[in-house]
């Protein structure tokens, strides 16, 4: 590590924040409707779609509209991929998608995880990049921020019986927020060299007289929301380490930046929306703290490099380079990998599968904490106040009061309906990670031998149930039995927490908001926010520590006993 | 890929090798997917 790293890494992260604080106040402000400037076009929408976007939904109505609309993009995308062949703006002529393929990607891209069991420069038309992948990460990204809003709502009174209207906040979170965002990151992008083009691929000759095809397409603009919504879906297979969609490190920044100010700026948000900025900070002091954590451990960890390839005689000093790329440098790749799964983006910008062991347990245990550090755009921050109610719950236990969050009163039936959303991940995680273990069909799969080729497998399932996208490597998923799997995986990860999550925003919301007293638990202070990072590490860290014992813990004891895999 | 006479364009032609069952199949998955979580929306008011 170097103190030029950390000063990367403090930049980054300083920029971030800076932007995230007038960030929520403008997204509280779409939260409310106080943002017009685009009426004329929000009509012309509600008109074609015979809404009204003063009708309130109680958190049921808001549901089914939100599965409604999921179902909807599920059935077009599929569509889209199938019938690629014959459809326009294809000028290398791919073939449809097979249908296992097609219904992962599909899924992927509905539930904002992006996993790709694809390479896109060689499988996807352009038609299908745009019209169907970039279009869902839009959809997918203004559906977890319009269920974060209508959450947020239901702590801001008391005995409120809708929680918004569910069309009208995906419209204004498209409109208002991800779409001008998507623009001026996309333009920036095309500046540092991202190609955004329709041409065919170009036909090259090497200096060694090989002819080679240089892929192309709309990139930059694709790339631009695949990190604002912390999508993560590449154009082309290698990801952000592709040198046309991660052309420098200051591209790389931008991305860094780019998926981690929503998520930011939504926890502050839900400060303004509550009427108590405090509780934003404290949100957002705990996720901080979780990603310079991961980050300093990725960057410890690979800096260090790899003691079989010091044996041999390779040069410390660059630590472990293997699976990066020299222009990213250490200190970008650890931030990019920290943020990229705390974040549920999955981008990548190195592989992790050639991470050392503790390296590549990070990602891992970062998306099994429960994707909320700082969590996918919107899902991030439901998540978050899920464990919130948790720690509350604890808390009280622990003096012999009523939990209370924010005047509201936490009953057992928000108890319950918390446990069902947490207990999604473990359940989907570990139940489909066994069963794989031991069916050869999915033992195939696996490339590796050992303690890393349970890693790739439990990484895979984490990666998929979680949200994020990204892949740890030496996996072949494009199986029927991965991909059917991987994307149930997806689907339950997403909506069978949303369903439970919104169940409590209604029992909430109908709640009236009772004023602090001497004996309310303060939930804005440092205390509270060392026991809610505690709830986060136990509930999400404990249920996953044997299956990780057996993975890279396994491994990084077995490396340094001069075993490999 | 073979250019498409549109005249003689027939569905699993149009979709590939693959049994257009398997579409159904897999879209019956995901359809019905969504139709349990909406279910489950309405078993979560129970709780």
């Amino acid at each position: 590590m170097t103190s030029l790293g950390w000063a990367q890494i403090a930049l980054v992260l300083a920029a971030i924040l800076a932007a995230a604080i007038p960030l929520a106040r403008y997204i509280a402000a779409v939260a409310a409707g106080r943002v017009t400037f685009l009426a004329p076009v929000e009509r012309a929408f509600y008109a074609a779609g015979g809404i009204d976007p003063a009708r309130g939904m109680g958190w049921r109505g808001y549901t089914l509209a939100m599965l409604a609309a999921n179902a909807a993009g599920f059935l077009l995308l599929y569509a889209l991929l199938r019938l690629q062949g014959v459809l326009p703006f294809n000028p290398q002529g791919f073939d449809g998608i097979p249908p296992f393929l097609a219904f992962n990607t599909a899924i992927s891209f509905v539930t904002n995880t992006n996993w790709q069991a694809y390479s896109g420069e060689a499988a996807m038309s352009y038609l299908s990049q745009m019209a169907g992948l970039t279009v869902q990460n839009f959809l997918s990204a203004a559906t977890g921020m319009a269920l974060a809003l209508a959450f947020c709502r239901a702590f801001a009174a008391g005995g409120l019986r809708d929680l918004g209207n569910f069309w009208a906040d995906l419209v204004r979170v498209t409109l208002y927020i991800l779409l001008p965002l998507a623009l001026v990151v996309g333009v920036a992008f095309v500046a540092m060299g991202m190609p955004q083009t329709f041409a065919r691929y170009a036909e090259a000759t090497t200096l060694e007289g090989a002819a080679q095809t240089v892929p192309l397409g709309p990139v930059a603009f694709q790339v631009a929301i695949k990190h604002l919504g912390t999508n993560g879906g590449g154009f082309f297979g290698t990801n952000s380490a592709h040198p046309f969609e991660g052309p420098s490190a200051l591209a790389t920044a931008l991305q860094i930046w780019s998926h981690q100010v929503i998520p930011f700026a939504m926890a502050l948000a839900f400060g303004h929306i509550v009427g108590d900025r405090r509780q934003g900070w404290a949100l957002l002091a705990v996720m901080l703290a979780f990603v310079l954590g991961g980050t300093w451990i990725v960057y410890a960890a690979e800096a260090a490099g790899n003691p079989l390839h010091i044996a041999l005689g390779v040069d410390p000093a660059a630590g472990n380079m293997e699976g990066k790329e020299v222009r990213f440098g250490q200190a970008l790749v650890a931030l990019f990998t920290a943020t990229t799964t705390g974040a549920s983006n999955g981008a990548v910008n190195a592989m992790f599968d050639s991470f050392t062991p503790l390296g590549g347990l990070v990602p891992l245990f970062l998306i099994q904490l429960g994707e909320v550090l700082p969590g996918g755009v919107g899902a991030g921050l439901y998540g978050m106040i899920v464990f919130v109610l948790l720690a509350v719950f604890v808390a009280g236990l622990m003096v012999g009061r009523t939990p209370e969050y924010l005047g509201k009163k936490v009953q057992a039936r928000e108890i319950k309906l918390a446990m069902l959303a947490v207990l999604v991940l473990p359940a989907v995680i570990l139940g489909f990670t066994a069963v794989s273990l031991v069916l050869p069909v999915a033992v195939a799969s696996i490339q590796d031998q050992g303690p890393h080729g349970l890693s790739e497998m439990l990484y895979a399932y984490s990666s998929a149930a979680g949200n994020n996208g990204s892949a740890f490597g030496g996996l072949t998923a494009d199986t029927p039995w991965m991909n059917t799997t991987l994307g149930i995986a997806m689907a339950l990860g997403r909506f069978a927490y949303i369903v439970p999550m919104m169940a409590i925003a209604g029992s909430i919301a109908a709640k009236p908001k009772l004023a602090a007293s001497t004996g309310t638990f303060p939930t804005h202070g440092p205390l509270f926010a060392g026991l809610l990072a505690g709830v986060i590490l136990i509930l999400g860290g404990l249920q996953f520590m044997p299956a990780l014992a057996l993975g890279p813990i396994a491994e990084h004891f077995l490396l340094f006993a001069g075993k490999t895999f | 890929m073979e250019p498409l006479r549109t005249g003689r364009l027939r569905l699993p032609r149009l979709l590939g090798r693959e049994p257009p069952m398997l579409d159904l199949l897999l879209l019956a998955l995901g359809v019905g997917f969504f139709g349990l979580m909406a279910a489950y929306a309405f078993g979560c008011e129970q709780v």
